[in-house]
C-alpha cells in the first residue's frame, strides 16, 4: 500500500514519464527468442564442439568485417573517443602521470610546478613540487604496505596512519578511485558537466602517428566571464588519451596556458622506491594518524583523523 | 494476493518447463513494467529499452533455474535482471547521471501521444511534471531517485527493493525514508517559487 505522498510522487512520475508504446509484434519476437533459448539449452548436449567453433569463426568473421564498416564509415565521435579513453586508462594496469601548472587567470588558480601521479589498483602516489623544487603536496596510500601518508607544506605536517583498520575495504576504495580519475576527473567531466561545450574533433598526424585531437570549448557561470578551452590528444589506433592542456581567456584577452598533463605513461612497473618518504620542508613534522572506515547508504570514505579530529578524506560512491 | 502468488508459482513452473504459453504470458504480464523502469533508467532511447526489455525476458527464461524465491520474489527477480541489464548499458555510455526517458522527449512527441482536444492540457501538465521531476533528479541522488522510482512508480515493496538493488530491508527503507523527506522539501520549495 502506498501512503499519499508515494501516490502523488506517483502520479507525477507518471505524468513524466509516460509509458511508452511498444513496437508492433515485441511479444512475437519476444517469444521467439525466447524459445530459441530453450531449444537451445536442450540441444546442448548434442552439439559437436566442431561446430562450436565453426560457428564462432564465422561470428567472429562476421564481427570484425562489421566493426570495419563502423569504423571506417563514421566520422570520430568526442564523446565516443573520450569514453573509449576512460576505459583504456581504467583496463591499464598502472598509470604514471606527468602534468604542470603554469598560469592563474581569475578564479582559476592552479599551483604554479610540476608533478606525477602513479595509479594502480593497489597503490595512488601523488607528488607536487614548486618552481623552487620544495615539495608542495604529496600523497601515499598502498594497500600493500598498508600505509597512507598525506603533507601539504602549507602546514608543514606529514601525517601517516596504518590502513590496516581499513583493508577489507581498501580494494573497493582504489577501484573506485581509480575509475573517478579516469572517467570522471580526466576525460568525460567534460560530456557531463558541459553539454552545451563547443566540441570538435580533428585527426592529425603527429611523429608518424595518428592522434584524435578533441577539444572543448565553455564559459564558467562567473561574472568574470572566464572562458575554458580543453584540448585531449588521444591515441588513434589504441584510444589511449596521451596529453592534455586547458587553456583560459576573459573577453579582451588572449588564451593562456592554465594547466597540461604532459604525458601518460601505461602498464609501466611501479618502481619500488615510491614508498620512500620524500624530502620534506626542514621545519615539517611526522604525526601519526588513525585510519576509519565511514559508510553511508551511498558512499565509502577512507577517513584520517588525529585526537579525534578529521585530517583527511577519501570519498568514494558505494559498489551497487 | 494468494491468488497471485499461485499465479506467479503457475508461470515460474512453466517457465522451467518450457512451456510456450509460459512465454507468453510472461511477456503480457510483465514486459510493459520492465520496459518503463528501463526507459526510466537509461533516457529517451525507447527502442533501445524495449530491446533489454525483451533480453531481460529472454535472461530470465534462461535462468529460470536459478530463481529461488527464498531469496526473492519473481518481480524482484526480473527487475534485478532489468536493472543489471541498465547497469551495463550505461557504463557503455559512461554517463554518471541522467535524466529519466520521458523528461527528455521532445513536445513533438508529446503531441503525438495526446488527442487533439486535450493536446494543450496535457502538454501544459506533462511539461509542468517533467520540470519537477528533472529538479528531483537533479537534488536527489542516483540511488535515492531509483528507489523512489521503484516505490512510488512500480510499487515495489521495501524488502522487493532491497532484492531489487541489493541492500537490506532496513538499509532500504532508511533510503526510501530520506528521499521522500528530499523530494517533499524539493517540491515545497518549487510551489513557493512558481
Amino acid at each position: 500500500m502506498l501512503e499519499p505522498f508515494e501516490e502523488e510522487l506517483g502520479e507525477l512520475l507518471d505524468t513524466a514519464h509516460p509509458a511508452a508504446t511498444l513496437s508492433e509484434g515485441w511479444q512475437d519476437r519476444a517469444r521467439a527468442r525466447m524459445a530459441a533459448v530453450t531449444r537451445r539449452a536442450n540441444r546442448k548436449e548434442r552439439r559437436s564442439m566442431r561446430r562450436l567453433v565453426y560457428a564462432m569463426a564465422f561470428l567472429l568473421v562476421i564481427g570484425l568485417a562489421v566493426a570495419g564498416v563502423f569504423t571506417r564509415s563514421r566520422p570520430p565521435d568526442a564523446k565516443a573517443l573520450l569514453i573509449s579513453a576512460a576505459e583504456a586508462m581504467e583496463a591499464s594496469q598502472t598509470l604514471h602521470i606527468f602534468f604542470t601548472g603554469v598560469e592563474s587567470v581569475e578564479e582559476m588558480r592552479p599551483m604554479p610546478g610540476e608533478g606525477e601521479m602513479w595509479m594502480s589498483d593497489r597503490a595512488v602516489v601523488f607528488r607536487y613540487l614548486g618552481p623552487d623544487d620544495e615539495l608542495r603536496l604529496y600523497a601515499f596510500l598502498d594497500a600493500d604496505q598498508r600505509l597512507w601518508r598525506t603533507y601539504d607544506c602549507g602546514k608543514q605536517v606529514l601525517y601517516q596512519a596504518d590502513l590496516a583498520p581499513a583493508s577489507d575495504r581498501l580494494p573497493e576504495i582504489l577501484a573506485h578511485f581509480n575509475r573517478l580519475l579516469c572517467s570522471g576527473q580526466v576525460t568525460s567531466l567534460e560530456l557531463t558537466d558541459h553539454p552545451d561545450a563547443e566540441v570538435s574533433t580533428e585527426r592529425i598526424s603527429r611523429d608518424g602517428r595518428a592522434v584524435d585531437v578533441v577539444s572543448f570549448v565553455y564559459a564558467l557561470p562567473s561574472p568574470s566571464r572566464v572562458v575554458v578551452r580543453r584540448v585531449f590528444d588521444l591515441d588513434a589506433t589504441t584510444h589511449r588519451l596521451l596529453s592534455a592542456r586547458r587553456y583560459v581567456w576573459t573577453e579582451g584577452t588572449r588564451e593562456k596556458l592554465l594547466d597540461s598533463l604532459r604525458e601518460i605513461r601505461y602498464d609501466q612497473p611501479m618502481p619500488p622506491d615510491l614508498a620512500t618518504l620524500p624530502i620534506l620542508s626542514p621545519n615539517a613534522r611526522i604525526v601519526d594518524a588513525d585510519v576509519s572506515v565511514k559508510e553511508t547508504a551511498t558512499t565509502l570514505s577512507l577517513v584520517m583523523t588525529v585526537d579525534g579530529k578529521e585530517i583527511e578524506r577519501c570519498e568514494v560512491p558505494k559498489t551497487e | 494476493m494468494r491468488e497471485q502468488t499461485e499465479r506467479v508459482d503457475r508461470l515460474v513452473r512453466g517457465l522451467r518447463e518450457a512451456d510456450a504459453a509460459a512465454h507468453a504470458e510472461l511477456c503480457d504480464g510483465f514486459g510493459p513494467r520492465i520496459s518503463r523502469y528501463l526507459a526510466s533508467r537509461l533516457g529517451p532511447r525507447d527502442d533501445l529499452a524495449e530491446e533489454l526489455m525483451v533480453q531481460t525476458l529472454v535472461e530470465a527464461t534462461q535462468n529460470i533455474g536459478r530463481f529461488d524465491p527464498r531469496k526473492a520474489t519473481f518481480v524482484a527477480w526480473l527487475f534485478g535482471i532489468a536493472r543489471r541489464q541498465a547497469q551495463i548499458e550505461s557504463r557503455r555510455r559512461r554517463r554518471r547521471k541522467s535524466v529519466p526517458a520521458s523528461v527528455q522527449t521532445s513536445l513533438d512527441s508529446v503531441a503525438e501521444q495526446s488527442a487533439p482536444e486535450d493536446l494543450a492540457e496535457a502538454t501544459a501538465s506533462r511539461i509542468e511534471a517533467k520540470r519537477q521531476v528533472s529538479k528531483l533528479v537533479g537534488y536527489l541522488s542516483e540511488t535515492e531517485m531509483e528507489v523512489l522510482v521503484l516505490r512510488c512508480l512500480h510499487q515495489l515493496s521495501v524488502k522487493e527493493i532491497g532484492q531489487v538493488v541489493g541492500r537490506s530491508e532496513r538499509a532500504i527503507d532508511s533510503l526510501v525514508h530520506r528521499a521522500k523527506r528530499k523530494a517533499r522539501e524539493r517540491l515545497a520549495d518549487d510551489a513557493g517559487t512558481v
